[in-house]
């Protein structure tokens, strides 16, 4: 199986939606692979529990997704939320290398409790640094971007630069770059973390 | 080249589009003019995205004041020449049938999206996919007429459907259905758009005829075959004295004979079942199990089917893209010699399932998998072929 | 009878107009569907005369005919008028799709009592609101002819008909002021017994850019004049009623039963009661139509200004 399956939950407005949408604007458009995006829709999207899904094929000759649904368990969860953060469990994240990454906000989220007993859990107070370094919160996602580019290696770094370009105003590309890399380079010192507990 | 005409296409290339917005541009680049709607979950996302797109090309895109209003204009529009679509849901799509009825007898070629949704009633989960209008769509309307309904599966054949069913209704004067739901609405795949030229050269324009003393279709005695002149357009001479809702002639008058026009009216499009009948076979070849679907459940009988192949059980895909004329035939000749037949509908009733019941050998067991609101999971699907394949 | 003089000709006189009806067109002689005493042949015909004696062309003026008794008059419109048989009540939206797809043409709708006030209110009211360049006619002959017989919307009070064997206890509905609220262009009320003001009414309808609403009070003797007495819009009076039994007695019922909007000014709503108020009630060029607007929109969408 060459799927992989990224599942973002949260709530409304917390930038769930972008996120899965520069995820397949990433990996689709500018690095040619298959893939389906699906996001909750209607009122919960603007305030109520938000979700969105991406399904990407990595195998560059199938040219279209089957199933579109991510399904469990999923190589990458973002949860952004207290109330998402309950429902999940370890089993919902894949054991094996280099995949099942779950990537959690320690701002919004004051206990998570599945997460202690997931390896490859890494909490990045996302909005608190997003506010403290840009003054505003929407950097966030670029953030969370950062981390998931280095994290999945799914797609090249030019992709997610691309699209970045793309979908944030061309007057805040710079801050968002550097959100990005910020992102990446918290990503990094968890990978290394990762590998000297493996030691 | 005019600077509308150069709007019209999007430029060659891969684009992410939400499957209604995907719908939108292959209607646009099916040439759509007119666009008469009214708002509701979940298609709204093809009038708003028409709205700012159909003006830039020089066409018009309405909000009328309710769903009848909007097939109404819809079909005057496409009287006066215009290529016109309309998007609605279940709710509109009942209260359109009358004006579809009406379309059908003068045969008025329009395209109309069904976005699906839970139903009935206008409350509810109507965010969630229910592929309930299948029946309805089929006779929609008072009378007797023949209806084609194709139903895509992802953005990609949202878009290049939607210029099939254009090329449909202007080559039949039939009205023509695209079957999407509340969940292929609002997904976002990557979808291919080709060049202008590509796209000019699938696509079937709206021109006056050589002959003009031929309207509305008929039956050629000497060939026994159903011709289908052009669509009239009023304010040109192509145009019956009267477009009357009555049986009525090739030149537009009326006729006692209504056996012979209610027969021209379902025979135009059934004889031409060949060129109308599109579908699709995934690892058929040897199969003992059919499974039978179409659009969303197709994804998930496709999965389902690689799994169960890799454990040995011999099972494929008949997909069809063209629901209705029902491909009797084909249909045959693929359960012909199967052992069992599995059916995933996205509805209770099961509207295809009694077609096949209708073909299939009597002796042939069928089953099926029934979901309404969430779709099937290749597992609900794998599960099934496993018990069957026992 | 020849000794009563040219009163009574003994033969039918030629009509000049019949030759370009459709009817006439194809069959060579006046052929209309409708019942003895019936106003829809009047109106037919003017409708034919106005395109010949203005040197109109028809097929500028396509025909978009809603539901009714009247659906039949395509017999006797001009030869050279192409038309849309409608749905019922949906005449308003189909003129609109028409109009906007080709903005060239000015479509003109025959709608009815019953189809545009009662099943169609609410296009009618939206293409008035839109200002679509179009022309309405509406033949109110307050009742459902075709059906046989039922009350319509715009049924005078008092008045009696298949479905209210009593009477009606309803207020009736008013075309004028409906379309005076919801926003047409050029509003006005005629009858069939003042065919010579129709005509005036019709070519500046038609010569008006924007919503042109006529309202045209005709006869049915058939399903209202036989049921009714002519003491109907004359309660206030107390006359004792007499039957409407022939076409003459409903033209001239309806004659009586007129009251020009310059006199309708001095009038209370219990003198008015079962009135109609005639004249023009909206000329307004100043409002801009429809498609023109659209147009625009088009221009501003395609960055050409």
């Amino acid at each position: 199986m060459s799927r992989y399956e990224v599942r973002i939950v949260g709530y409304g407005g917390q930038g769930v939606i972008t996120l899965s949408k520069m995820i397949i604007n990433a990996s689709s458009l500018y690095g040619n692979l298959a893939a389906t995006q699906t996001e909750a829709y209607g009122s919960s999207a603007r305030g109520g529990r938000c979700w969105a899904e991406v399904v990407i094929e990595l195998d560059k000759n199938i040219k279209s997704i089957d199933y579109p649904k991510a399904m469990e368990p999923y190589d990458f969860l973002v949860v952004l939320s207290e109330e998402a953060a309950k429902n999940v469990k370890p089993d919902n994240l894949k054991k094996d290398e280099n995949t099942g990454y779950l990537i959690w906000d320690t701002s919004t989220i004051q206990s998570f409790r599945a997460a202690k007993q997931i390896d490859k859990a890494i909490g990045i107070p996302i909005q608190r640094i997003a506010v403290e370094v840009f003054n505003n919160m929407v950097f966030g996602n670029s953030i969370l971007f950062g981390v998931f580019t280095s994290l999945s290696k799914i797609f090249s770094e030019q992709s997610a630069i691309e699209t970045i370009k793309k979908f944030v105003p061309s007057a805040t590309i710079n801050q968002n770059l550097e959100a990005f890399e910020l992102g990446k380079q918290e990503a990094e010192k968890f990978l290394i973390k990762l590998k000297e507990a493996a030691n | 080249m005019s600077d509308k005409d150069t709007k019209r296409y999007l430029p060659e290339g891969k684009y992410i589009m939400m499957g209604n917005v995907a719908m939108a541009e292959g209607a646009l680049a099916a040439g759509l003019n007119f666009f008469g709607g009214y708002p509701i979950t979940p298609s709204t996302e093809v009038i708003e995205h028409l709205a700012k797109r159909l003006p830039e090309v020089g066409g018009t895109c309405l909000q009328m004041e309710d769903e009848l209003a909007s097939i109404n204009a819809v079909m005057g529009a496409s009287l006066a020449g215009a290529k016109a679509m309309t998007a609605t849901s279940g709710p509109g799509l009942s209260l359109m049938v009358e004006t579809i009825s009406m379309a059908a007898n003068l045969e008025i070629p329009f395209v109309f999206c069904d976005v699906q949704r839970v139903g009935p009633g206008s409350h509810g989960p109507v965010t969630a996919p229910h592929h309930n209008d299948i029946g309805l769509v089929r006779f929609a309307g008072h009378g007797e007429f023949q209806v084609i309904a194709l139903a895509p599966m992802n953005c990609q054949e949202l878009f290049d459907l939607t210029i099939t069913a254009f090329n449909f209704a202007e080559t039949y004067r039939c009205p023509v259905f695209i079957l999407s739901d509340a969940y292929l609405g609002h997904i976002h795949e990557p979808v291919y758009v080709p060049s202008k030229e590509e796209v000019i050269k699938r696509v079937i324009m709206r021109e006056l005829p050589q002959d003009y003393s031929k309207i509305y279709s008929y039956k050629d005695n000497d060939t026994g075959a159903y011709v289908i002149p052009k669509p009239p357009i009023i304010g040109t001479d192509y145009y019956p004295p009267t477009a009357l809702q009555l049986p009525h002639t090739t030149q537009g008058l009326p006729t006692s004979n209504i056996l012979s026009f209610m027969e021209i009216l379902i025979e135009k499009v059934k004889s031409n079942i060949d060129k109308i009948s599109l579908t699709e076979e995934y690892r058929l070849e040897d199969a003992d199990i059919v499974i039978i679907a179409y659009g969303l459940p197709v994804r998930a009988s496709y999965r389902a089917v690689d799994e169960a192949r890799d454990m040995g059980i011999k099972v494929g895909v008949f997909r069809l893209i063209t629901v209705w004329p029902f491909p009797d035939e084909k249909v045959r000749e693929v359960v012909e010699n199967c052992k069992a037949i599995i059916i995933p509908e996205l509805n209770y009733t099961g509207f295809i399932a009694e077609q096949v019941e209708r073909v299939k050998k009597p002796e042939t067991p069928m089953t099926k998998i029934p979901k309404v609101g969430v779709f099937h999971h290749p597992d609900d699907i794998l599960n099934v072929i496993k018990e069957v394949s026992k | 009878m020849s000794d009563l003089g040219p009163r009574y000709p003994t033969e039918k006189p030629v009509q000049p107009y019949i030759q370009y009806s459709y009817g006439g067109y194809l069959y060579g002689k006046y052929n209309s569907l409708f019942c003895a005493g019936c106003g829809y042949g009047i109106i037919g015909h003017l409708f034919t005369r106005m395109f010949e004696d203005e040197k109109l062309d028809p097929k500028l003026y396509p025909l978009i005919i809603g539901v009714g008794c009247y659906t039949q008059i395509v017999t006797l419109a001009h030869y050279k008028a192409q038309k849309i048989t409608t749905l019922h009540g949906r005449a308003p939206a189909v003129a609109t799709g028409v109009k906007m797809a080709n903005p060239n043409l000015k479509p003109i709708v025959f709608t009815g009592d019953g189809d545009c006030l009662g099943i169609g209110g609410n296009h009618f009211i939206h293409i008035c609101r839109r200002n679509v360049d179009c022309t309405i006619l509406i033949f109110n002959n307050s009742i459902y002819g075709m059906t046989g017989g039922q009350s319509a919307p715009t049924t005078l009070y008092g008045a009696k008909s298949t479905t209210t064997p009593y009477k009606v206890f309803e207020e009736r509905s008013d075309a004028v002021k409906l379309a005076l609220a919801a926003g047409a262009t050029y509003i006005a009320r005629t009858t069939v017994a003042h065919p010579r003001t129709f005509l005036k009414y019709f070519k500046k309808a038609l010569n008006h850019k924007g919503t042109s609403v006529i309202e045209v009070i005709t006869p049915c003797l058939t399903y209202f004049g036989s049921k009714n007495l002519d003491n109907l819009g004359a309660e206030n009076l107390g006359l004792p009623g007499n039957k409407m039994d022939t076409g003459g007695k409903m033209i001239e019922w309806i004659k009586r039963n007129t009251i020009r909007k310059n006199q309708a000014k001095f009038m209370d709503d219990n003198e008015l009661l079962n009135r109609y108020v005639i004249g023009e009630f909206r000329y307004d060029t100043s409002k801009p139509e429809y498609s023109e607007v659209y147009a625009k929109i088009q221009k501003v969408a395609m960055g050409d200004d």
